[in-house]
């Protein structure tokens, strides 16, 4: 986390310099995870070739329980590094936007499930609940990022 | 809207006493260790510090939070 601090009298630094390097390091971050993430899929993609969108279809267990691991890996470490990169104000921004996703996932599938088994719209479909729960905190991301 | 409530939003003299002294966001923000863009929400009104950051602004403008930050006078107290 950043907390490194310095009194009014100390000699200035390059502040836009540190800036620009934290700003460096948490697109290296994010490129990185998505750099595992796109490996896993590229391998799931060779192995699975013509049945990569077919959820009916199962895959392998090992390749599963390697790329699930991989996934894994990523998301703890990914996450450790970019802690030591934010503030409280991205920080904030970030559980402001989780909270809206989580919020969505709370209250969206309980009515998603209720509506089906009324028969008013087809059966909850897993992908597009964790899609939305995706694409909402992003949005919400952006909302207060740039408010 | 927020899902998380923000409290009641503080003014603050935090851009009159960073042009004081000449320093930019960034370097404000290099002082007390936050980003530049953390500086320019709390200098707007779009974040309230937390207690241990309110306390390093205190110390590096060398004087009290409640020179710096105004809750309105609202001690909550009716």
């Amino acid at each position: 986390m950043m907390v490194a601090t310095m009194g009014a009298g100390e000699p200035p630094r390059d502040y836009e310099g540190i800036e620009r390097g934290r700003r460096r390091r948490k697109l290296a971050i994010v490129l990185a995870m998505g750099a595992v993430g796109g490996i896993g899929g590229a391998i799931i993609g060779a192995r699975e070739d013509g049945h990569l969108f077919d959820l009916a279809h199962p895959w392998p267990p090992l390749l599963c329980l390697v790329v699930a691991a991989l996934f894994l890996l990523a998301v703890v470490v990914g996450t450790l590094l970019m802690r030591r990169q934010v503030d409280e104000v991205e920080r904030m921004t970030k559980l402001r936007a989780t909270h809206a996703g989580a919020y969505l996932l709370l209250v969206g599938y309980p009515l998603w499930f209720l509506l089906w088994k009324g028969g008013f719209l087809p059966e909850p479909q897993h992908v597009a609940i964790y899609a939305s729960v995706l694409i909402v905190s992003l949005l919400a991301s952006l909302y207060y990022r740039f408010r | 809207m927020s899902f998380i409530p923000d409290g009641a939003k503080l003014k603050n003299r935090l851009r009159i006493l960073r042009a004081e002294r000449g320093w930019s966001q960034a370097e404000l923000g290099g002082r007390i260790g936050v980003s530049r863009q953390a500086v320019n929400a709390i200098e707007t009104g779009k974040h309230d510090p937390s207690l241990p950051l309110a306390f390093r602004l205190s110390r590096l403008f060398g004087m009290g939070i409640e020179e710096i930050f105004d809750d309105g006078g609202d001690d909550g107290r009716g």
